[in-house]
């Protein structure tokens, strides 16, 4: 039964794959509604696309159940923005490309963690470097809108109704915030100065020790 | 099913079964994106529409006019004009019978990023009451809230028309016009300030048919 597919050997360690999964939603975590909508997305895509992909036959070749894969993974963000179209066309207008760019994280996860005849290992996997994504994601984004725009949860009722205007928070008026910080270049100098504050960190821990 | 493939044979039969799942599966997933498509469409189209009545509103206010501008509307056909090939729809506002404006949902073809829609709101006179975008084809994060960003830049046409400036003006400063193009663009605001001419240049040639033809006419 294993013999033509063996458990894939992938040995990229979860936080690299992870770091790799982050690069497409990376530009849209520049407000922290449309960090929240997207990673909350991408949840969305991962559990389903992980659920359908456990009911895959387990004796198909590697090359099949990964054509098998992406066919899921797109159809379930297919079937996720034209459900986002309909009833948050707010959302949808912020996320614009990057809703559709969600299937090349997922697929990377779910190719990643799908492991035959495990579902329940593959799920747990994907949903761990999820959470871990959407952790990097909410950093990212609170950084950003606030060095940027000089607010919290600006345009928040978009994604979560009116409610959320009670969320918005400006600390400084929006003009004077740092340009950079908000066009996409400034999610990557953010993301490494996230690196550089965490490796500083073990560091003092380690010498502490 | 769990065939161990032995020989060429088993192989084959097991790519075949291969292939015979993938189709299976995009024939699920083709009928499950029609489905929901069907469910979703109506919808997706009903916040168009509101989304563009708002945006009339705020352009010609409801307390300005007597008629439902939104269904009051003729179609455009002038290429040399407009510049545009397709019909445009042209909303008409009226108070008491009279015409109060005309509000033409055109597009700039040539923005920088491709195509801007925009709606161009015009009065009787030929005054420009304001310019909106409608949509823009723009990655969000990079250039994006182009109504955000340069909020001072359309409210400038307000009061504008054919002879304000004279009509050879009517360009960005670049082209040795009168308005003011936007730090680091030019492209699209030039675009712009082009469909906006072409608007009023298509209002003044044909004021009159504008008002009188009836709903869903075309005009050319």
């Amino acid at each position: 039964m294993s013999a033509n597919s063996p458990a894939p050997n992938y040995s990229t360690p979860p936080d690299v794959l992870a770091l790799f999964a982050l690069c497409p939603l990376l530009a849209v975590s520049d407000t922290l509604a449309n960090a929240i909508s997207s990673s909350v997305a991408m949840l969305l895509v991962t559990i389903g696309s992980t659920a359908i992909a456990a009911f895959l036959p387990r004796w198909l070749y590697d090359e099949t159940r990964f054509a098998a894969l992406a066919l899921i993974v797109t159809l379930v963000v297919a079937l996720l923005s034209l459900l986002v179209h309909a009833w948050l066309p707010g959302v949808f207008d912020a996320l614009g490309v990057f809703l559709a760019l969600i299937v090349s994280n997922v697929l990377l996860l779910v190719q990643a963690e799908a492991t035959p005849g495990a579902p329940v290992r593959a799920f747990a996997s994907a949903a761990r470097t999820s959470i871990f994504v959407i952790a990097i994601m909410l950093i990212l984004a609170t950084g950003r809108e606030l060095v940027g725009r000089g607010s919290l949860f600006r345009e928040s009722d978009q994604a979560f109704g009116a409610w959320a205007n009670g969320l918005h928070l400006q600390l400084f008026r929006e003009d004077m915030g740092f340009l950079l910080a908000v066009l996409p270049p400034g999610a990557f100098i953010a993301l490494g100065l996230l690196f550089a504050a965490t490796k500083w960190w073990r560091r003092r821990l380690q010498h502490e020790q | 099913m769990a065939a161990q493939p032995e020989g060429a044979d088993a192989t084959s039969r097991h790519r075949l079964l291969g292939a015979l799942a993938i189709v299976v599966l995009a024939v699920l997933g083709a009928l499950a994106l029609g489905g929901v498509d069907r469910v979703t469409h109506e919808r997706v189209e009903r916040n168009a529409q509101e989304w563009l009545i708002e945006r009339l509103n705020l352009l010609v206010p409801p307390t300005a006019r007597d008629n439902d501008v939104f269904s009051d509307k003729a179609f455009a056909i002038a290429p040399d004009l407009l510049g545009i090939d397709r019909p445009i729809a042209v909303y008409r506002a009226r108070k008491a019978g009279q015409p109060i404006a005309a509000i033409l949902h055109t597009t700039a073809p040539d923005g920088y990023r491709g195509p801007i829609e925009l709606l161009v709101a015009i009065d009787a006179k030929g005054s420009l009451i304001g310019v909106q975008v409608v949509r823009h084809r723009e990655t969000p994060g990079l250039g994006d809230a182009f109504e955000n960003r340069h909020r001072d830049w359309l409210p400038k046409f307000r009061g504008r028309s054919l002879d304000d400036p004279p009509q050879q003006r009517w360009a960005v400063r670049a082209d040795g016009g009168d308005f003011d193009a936007f730090t680091g663009a030019t492209i699209t605001p030039r675009a712009i300030v082009k469909a906006v001419r072409r608007s009023l240049e298509f209002f003044r040639a044909k004021r009159e048919t504008i008002f009188q033809a009836p709903n869903n006419a075309e005009i050319r």
